[in-house]
């Protein structure tokens, strides 16, 4: 993989891993730190590979996109380890609104459109959590998903239809 | 609520996206550690890298510490001699460091409007500093035009948030509207500036710059943001024209009041008092 090929993967993938780890640690400091954390350490990731062959051979990482993401997850996960928090209460939870809504009444509409959504989303076990972001916000595929999880795809399936049961009734009973 | 519009309402947080700014500041950190791997150990890039806008070093309180600190050590001397300098020379870092040092300084103590202006000259020197570079007798080092780039592209995106805040404050009414269409055209005009600049450069780069698709995908990024800042600049000066026509815009006048049907008060003339 040279120089190019990685900064047109960052390009291609930096918004969904940014919100991915946003709608996680629900600061936005947090999750731009976080997020080029999950580009640097892939990069040094390959470039101790390479080393390590002592030949230039392109590292062929099966699926970039799933590579990220795993760093991310691991990245989220050591984020709250290090700063021994709980994960966050609903009532912390800091609703993301869009920045590009500059109008201050679509702001408003759109928070109380999205808040319910992150609400439930905050209040699922991590992994249903997860694959939700993945498949629906992140168009990951489920073999990609599996791949990040290092799961059987049957599982991420089970895993998406449960965590989507758990968000609508988290919805439904206004939690 | 059925699983299908669960899904919708999911897919509604897709408007979540990072700060423009933030992503383009970001890849040219990424750009300088990817480009510099493999490498012998680039002392300047190290620096730079500690320097750049996304570290901790320049939170507000640890900025103005440090800038103290090195001020009062070093002295206004070294970062007078460094105003000179361009992008890619030793003291460039240390005009840069000023730079942001004087921005924090200024979102202290002034408005919003004075931080977007200083932004915008900031924006100018940038573009000058380009301009030199090309011009200079000797030929241009490909490593100082790509840095000078990686500037003006860090300096366009700064300055099309700040006119996004500036087109918010418009939007709640908040501020003095004649200071912002002030410091929305000044945002204007350097883009202006950019632009003429970087049409300069393009036609007068080196064989292996002209070649390299990363610089020109910058250059074709600057040349977006800098349009789109200035379609936000102009709906500033039409939502400042339009409240011109409705109210007295920044006057405080009794006329202000007649319009909104408030009864005028009449000032006590000094005759009146005991």
């Amino acid at each position: 993989m040279d120089h190019q090929e990685f900064i047109k993967l960052y390009d291609e993938n930096v918004t969904g891993i940014y919100r991915y780890i946003l709608i996680r640690v629900s600061s936005k400091e947090a999750a731009q730190d976080l997020t080029s954390e999950v580009f640097l350490r892939t990069w040094e990731y390959i470039g101790q590979s390479m080393a390590a062959r002592e030949t230039a051979v392109s590292i062929q990482i099966k699926s970039p996109r799933a590579f990220f993401y795993r760093v991310a997850k691991n990245l989220v996960v050591d984020f709250y380890r290090e700063k021994a928090k709980a994960p966050i209460s609903l009532d912390e939870l800091e609703v993301q609104i869009p920045d590009t809504e500059n109008n201050p009444a679509e702001r408003t509409s759109l928070a109380l459109e999205m808040a319910p959504v992150q609400r439930a989303l905050a209040g699922l076990k991590d992994d249903y959590r997860d694959v939700i972001i993945w498949h629906y916000l992140d168009d990951l595929s489920v073999p990609e998903i599996a791949d990040v999880l290092g799961k059987s795809e049957g599982a991420v399936r089970v895993m998406l239809h449960r965590g989507l049961g758990s968000a609508r009734q988290l919805i439904e009973s206004g939690k | 609520m059925d699983e299908k519009e669960l899904i919708n309402r999911i897919r509604a947080l897709k408007k979540i996206q990072p700060d423009e700014a933030w992503v383009i500041s970001c890849r040219a950190q990424i750009t300088r550690r990817v480009e510099s791997a493999g490498e012998a150990t680039n002392w300047k890039s190290r620096i730079a890298e500690v320097f750049s806008f996304n570290q901790p070093l320049f939170q507000p309180a640890v900025i103005s510490l440090v800038a103290f600190v090195i001020l009062a050590g070093i002295g206004g001397l070294a970062i007078f001699n460094a105003q000179g300098s361009l992008p890619g020379e030793n003291a460039f870092l240390l005009k840069v460091f000023a730079e942001k040092a004087q921005w924090q300084y200024t979102a202290l103590v002034a408005d919003e409007t004075a931080q977007v202006k200083l932004g915008a000259e900031m924006t100018d020197r940038r573009a000058q500093e380009l301009a030199q570079i090309m011009d200079s007798s000797s030929a241009p080092q490909d490593d100082q035009v790509k840095q000078a780039v990686d500037q003006i592209q860090l300096q366009v995106a700064s300055a099309k948030e700040n006119v996004s805040k500036l087109k918010e404050q418009i939007g709640a009414q908040n501020g003095n509207p004649r200071k912002i269409a002030e410091a929305a055209m000044a945002v204007r005009d350097s883009n202006a500036k950019v632009k003429e600049i970087m049409a300069q450069a393009q036609s007068s780069l080196s064989e292996n710059l002209s070649e390299d698709k990363a610089l020109a995908s910058k250059i074709s990024d600057i040349s977006d943001i800098t349009s789109e800042t200035n379609d936000r600049v102009t709906e500033i000066i039409d939502s400042v024209e339009l409240m011109k026509g409705d109210v007295g815009v920044g006057e405080q006048t009794a006329t202000t009041s007649e319009k909104a049907g408030v009864p005028e008060i009449e000032t006590t003339t000094p005759e009146l008092l005991p």
